[in-house]
């Protein structure tokens, strides 16, 4: 594994999981727009952002992170947005409780899904987001989730008062890099050098010179 | 970062990259001071700044009180933002006005101008905020009175992507007035009343510097793009670049998947060279094949070999010689500009418009067709011209090789390389010293003036196993008595006397060139019919059903359905006007002066509510009195349901820290304790699953289009939410789904009638119903869609073949689900809707949404070809293109799909 240079533009494909409603788009517009409204419309299917962080001097990190409606029961397009997973993160509300649990169903269903290829699961983060309304999760509540469930690592955030979302993000984009040193995504980088597959283009152009 | 002193002094690396300026900045370089070792001991009492690595930047008598830090602190983060933003534009032109970083610097600015501000002041204006500041100082300065023009012209038509409140500062930085107006309200007397006295504007050190610091960012170009995407084109940009590539405004450059070429056979004028493609991997994997590859051995390779190229410019390049596995040689030269561009991995797709002159004379010659080579020097220490003779006669243009032993080296090579079918005549000499020289000249040129030149030609003839004497080769018209060595070419006749051969050498060729045209055209056709019949292979086994064939109506010049017509229909409903009806609505729609209220009366008969020649009034009555009584039971319900939500909320509270216990259904995921349908609930599964799914319902109402003036209105708010209550409360064993809301709220919109909205709402789930989520619905449109696409537009297809059905159209599946509702405004929605239900009710097809999104590809044609979108670029781009899209142009593309595939199943039937 090339260790990562200046030029090394590599995306990541990042998922954001959980229960409707705990702020999982709310999380993605501050991250990458740095805006909140409390207006924001039922995420339907999948909605994805964009971002460029820069890790240390020499390296930035493309993350394309994938906005997951918090219901879709088992439906067709699960197992499409699941694939080729490099990360993810599962939030819950820590005004309700009732998304604690749900944020464990869902990392079980992901680790069902999608694996590296060792087997072992998907880097994953826990968010306990609303951080800045009245907290029903204690510290040490929120760590024995952390270590209990296989999460790399766990946060409180809140996207209202832009806490704890750089940090997060952070942590997850220096995981995923140490992951991949570690040769565990075995499926070829997305989107290596701007988009463009040379690959793809020499299969059109072969199929087209068959045709004449 | 104030600390009491530390003793020791840390150095820091220096990273030469950084620009001192930007290090500077960020106060991570301090240039005058980190050099001498003597700073720690001169100061040994007092407080020192640290930056982040360590280094001591600053040094204060005493550690600065709260509000200084805060005013550091907010000073700091304007920094970061700035040299973001400087490290963005150093990366590109110009910067998108709607990108994050722009965002987040607007917000560190306005953090900056609201520090220390009287707020309680400030509440005299309409929206108290830094915008009323400038307010206050537009009435006397200009460019201020601009901006805040600008800025309400802006607010008209806001989007969501810049919070209000920031966006006059987003303006400023437009038009590069932002750093003067914040020297104004630093100068101006009536701002400085609304700050109090340790307001950072007010320090006179860092108010200053906020506006100082400002004026790098005022001096980046913006440009005002529609997306918040930073680094990739917008949504619009793709689709603009697709009309101009269409109009023909980019004819130079390549598109990513060229259209067939015409039949041809090409000649170039001045060389013998085969046509060279422009395709950027075809031009990297050609100058690849001049080095060794796995298909040929390089036998010589000279780089700086000088060719004349159109006219007289002489072109440096390497020239290759390469024999190939079956045994052909061949000789390449590229221009070194090629290969240079061509080593950088980039250059293969967008420089081809600045390289087609230099592939245009790239050589390629086929040493089997040459019959003679040309030798010219002047003299030993002048460079050697070689020149190549084909069968035709043709000459390519002269290869200047550099003086010395070069042009032995490449003819010994070739001599080489010819063995053993092909030999050079005459063969080269081996010199004393066992190496290959030119052969020596029996008679000398009696030519005056220049005794040392030297001239040669070589034959490549066919080794026969008779060696011929070397011959005078100053007389090469001199008869050949060696056959003629190839099977496609005769040697040119070497006196007048051989005058017939020309004619069948072009006859020859004719031959061929048509032979060749004749294959391809076969094969063409061979192809095209192949492509035809699988086609129609698909429609039959998928499509069939999609659409009926009964009604295969043209009436496109029909109206719309207005006040007038919908009077008419009303006084007097017959069976004519109501088929009438429904054909206006498919073609036309519902359009007159007040569209609203037509929908509001003439949907329910659409939806198939109310029997076209029913009176509705008994109707209404009823349903709004079952209405409201099924409200009645299901408030008890409700109670109940508050009453558990505020018990756990309290016991939560006090267990604070406990493990959670399951105290209802988990929203997502099944739950074994969720009671299954039974006909009579008991009273507890009654309530644990309406809970549920209040809960469910409640998140959603409460994000319905809230944008929406309606909606804006918390009256509407609840009437949404009772609605959905009820219809969820009939259909508990459905429960709610994200989505339904959406459904719904257009319906409300249009009748402001809860019971009718409730009894539409309910007709409409009965068809969306099977698309939702463990349901086979989805996946059929999906599949539909796949197939019709496979039909109507193959090089669409193409792109999406290989993937599966549900990851290639992943895009479509919010389309489909709510019908469009997310992808257009309200307006477009509800004439996409009544299209939709039109097409049903006239037996046309059930599918019209299919056909709509199939519509919506198709339109997109050109941008999904041209930037070969894979599936992820796919739903990014439509998703963008969410109420963008002109739904009059999709509708009638859709209803052209529509015709179009009842005529072909006709054909088939």
């Amino acid at each position: 594994m090339a260790a990562l240079t200046n030029n090394d533009k590599i995306s990541y494909k990042v998922l954001v999981i959980g229960d409707p409603g705990v702020g999982k788009t709310s999380i993605i517009r501050r991250f990458v727009h740095n805006v909140f409204s409390s207006n924001y419309k039922t995420t339907i299917g999948v909605d994805f952002a964009l971002k460029i962080l820069p890790v240390d001097e020499n390296t930035v990190v493309h993350l394309q992170i994938w906005d997951i409606s918090g219901q879709d029961r088992y439906g067709v397009m699960t197992r499409v947005y699941y694939k080729d997973a490099h990360a993810a993160i599962i939030v819950l509300d820590s005004t309700r409780e009732r998304t604690i649990e749900g944020a464990l169903r869902w990392k079980t269903d992901l680790d069902q899904k999608v694996t590296l290829a060792d087997g072992s699961p998907v880097p994953a983060i826990l968010l306990a987001n609303k951080c800045d309304i009245d907290n029903q999760l204690g510290d040490d509540k929120l760590y024995d989730l952390e270590t209990n469930n296989g999460f790399v690592g766990s946060f409180r955030t809140s996207a209202k008062e832009s806490v704890g979302i750089e940090e997060a993000f952070k942590f997850l984009a220096n995981t995923v890099i140490s992951t991949e040193q570690g040769g565990q995504y075995d499926v070829p980088f997305l989107n290596r050098e701007g988009n463009v597959n040379l690959d793809d283009n020499s299969t059109h152009y072969k199929h087209d010179s068959k045709c004449c | 970062m104030w600390r009491a002193k530390k003793p020791t002094l840390e150095r820091r690396s220096t990273d030469g990259r950084r620009s001192s300026v930007v290090d500077w900045i960020n106060g991570f370089a301090d240039n005058n001071n980190y050099k001498t070792d003597s700073w720690v001991e001169r100061h040994d009492e007092g407080c020192e700044r640290m930056t982040r690595n360590g280094s001591v930047c600053a040094v204060e008598e005493s550690e600065p009180d709260v509000p200084t830090q805060h005013k550091e602190v907010l000073l700091t983060k304007l920094k970061i933002e700035i040299k973001n933003i400087m490290a963005e534009h150093g990366a590109k032109k110009y910067l998108n006005l709607n990108s994050p970083y722009v965002t987040s610097l607007c917000v560190a600015v306005d953090a900056c101008l609201m520090d220390g501000i009287r707020r309680r002041l400030l509440t005299l204006f309409n929206s108290p905020s830094s915008m009323s500041l400038l307010q206050i100082i537009a009435k006397s300065n200009g460019s201020a009175q601009q901006v805040l023009d600008q800025t309400k012209t802006i607010e008209e038509h806001h989007t969501s992507v810049i919070p209000m409140h920031l966006i006059w500062i987003r303006e400023a930085l437009y038009m590069k007035s932002l750093s003067t107006i914040i020297n104004h309200f630093i100068d101006s007397k009536s701002v400085r009343r609304y700050y109090d006295s340790n307001a950072l504007l007010l320090d006179p050190v860092k108010g200053r510097l906020v506006a100082t610091l400002l004026l790098a960012p005022c001096m980046v170009t913006y440009r005002r793009m529609s997306s918040r995407l930073e680094q990739e084109a917008t949504a619009e940009e793709l689709v603009e670049g697709a009309h101009r590539v269409r109009n023909g405004e980019n004819s130079g450059s390549t598109s990513g998947v060229s259209s067939r070429p015409p039949l041809s056979i090409t000649r170039q004028v001045s060389s013998i060279a085969a046509s060279v493609e422009r395709n950027g991997s075809v031009s990297r994997d050609y100058v690849f094949s001049l080095h060794h590859s796995c298909k040929s051995t390089l036998l010589y390779g000279k780089n700086n070999v000088c060719v004349a190229m159109n006219g007289s410019d002489f072109a440096k390049g390497y020239m290759s010689l390469q024999k190939f596995y079956d045994g052909n040689l061949s000789l390449k030269w590229v221009p070194n500009q090629l290969m240079h561009a061509s080593s950088q991995p980039s250059s293969g797709h967008s420089n081809n418009g600045e390289f087609t002159n230099f592939w245009k004379n790239t050589i390629n010659i086929e040493m089997q067709d040459i019959i003679y080579i040309h030798l010219h020097q002047k003299d030993e220490s002048s460079p050697t011209c070689l020149t190549f003779v084909n069968c035709e006669g043709v000459q390519s243009a002269p290869f200047q090789l550099p003086a010395g032993q070069h042009s032995i080296s490449f003819l010994s090579s070739l001599e080489t390389g010819l063995a053993p079918l092909l030999r050079l005549d005459p063969p080269l000499w081996t010199g004393s010293t066992k190496e290959k020289i030119l052969p020596r000249l029996r008679k000398r040129s009696t030519a005056v003036g220049n005794p040392a030149m030297l001239d040669y030609v070589f034959r490549l003839v066919r080794t026969t196993g008779i060696e011929p004497a070397p011959e005078d080769i100053e007389d090469p018209l001199a008869p050949s008595p060696i056959p003629p060595m190839h099977d496609n070419c005769v040697s040119l006749p070497n006196s007048p006397y051989i005058v017939d051969n020309v004619d069948s050498i072009v006859n020859f060729q004719i031959g061929k060139a048509c032979k060749s045209m004749k294959n391809q055209i076969m094969a063409r056709a061979f192809y095209g019919w192949l492509t035809y019949v699988r086609h129609l292979r698909t429609i039959r086994t998928h499509l069939l059903h999609l659409v009926n064939t009964k009604t295969i109506i043209c009436d496109d010049d029909c109206d719309p359905v207005d006040e007038r017509f919908w009077r008419e229909c009303r006084a007097e409903p017959t069976k004519e006007n109501e088929e009438e009806f429904l054909k206006r609505v498919y073609w036309r729609g519902i359009e007159g002066v007040n569209s609203k209220e037509i929908r509001r009366m003439a949907w329910p008969y659409l939806l198939g509510l109310f029997e076209w020649n029913e009176n509705p009034e008994g109707k209404l009555e009823q349903f709004t009195k079952q209405y409201w009584e099924e409200i009645e039971e299901w408030r008890v319900l409700e109670a109940e349901v508050r009453r558990r939500d505020e018990e756990a909320f309290r016991a939560a509270r006090a267990r604070k820290a406990a493990s959670p216990v399951r105290e209802e259904s988990c929203e997502v995921f099944e739950d074994p304790n969720e009671p299954t349908c039974s006909q009579h609930y008991d009273r507890e599964n009654l309530i644990s699953l309406f809970r549920a799914n209040l809960h469910r319902i409640d998140k959603d109402v409460e994000r319905c289009d809230r944008n929406l003036m309606f909606f804006s209105n918390k009256d509407n708010l609840e009437s949404l939410r009772r609605v959905m209550y009820t219809y969820v409360r009939r259909n508990l064993e459905e429960g709610y789904t994200q989505g339904m809301c959406d459904l719904l709220a257009p319906l409300l919109v249009t009748f402001e009638d809860e019971a009718l909205t409730l009894e539409c709402f309910s007709i409409l789930m009965l068809r969306q119903r099977g698309k939702f989520p463990q349901r086979p619905g989805m996946s059929k449109c999906l599949l539909n869609l796949r197939s019709l696409i496979q039909v109507v537009d193959p090089q669409i297809y193409s792109l999406i073949a290989d993937i599966d059905y549900a990851q290639a159209l992943s895009f479509a599946f919010r389309w489909f689900l709510l019908d469009f509702k997310r992808e257009l405004s309200y307006e477009c929605t509800y004439k996409v809707w009544e299209v939709i239900w039109a097409a049903q009710r006239l037996q046309i097809t059930n599918d019209f949404a299919i056909f709509f999104g199939l519509a919506t590809i198709t339109n997109y044609h050109d941008v999904l070809i041209t930037n070969n979108f894979d599936y992820t670029d796919m739903i990014k781009f439509f998703n963008e293109m969410a109420e963008r899209h002109d739904c009059s142009r999709l509708l009638s593309s859709a209803r052209t799909h529509v015709k179009c595939l009842q005529n072909l199943v006709q054909h088939l039937k």
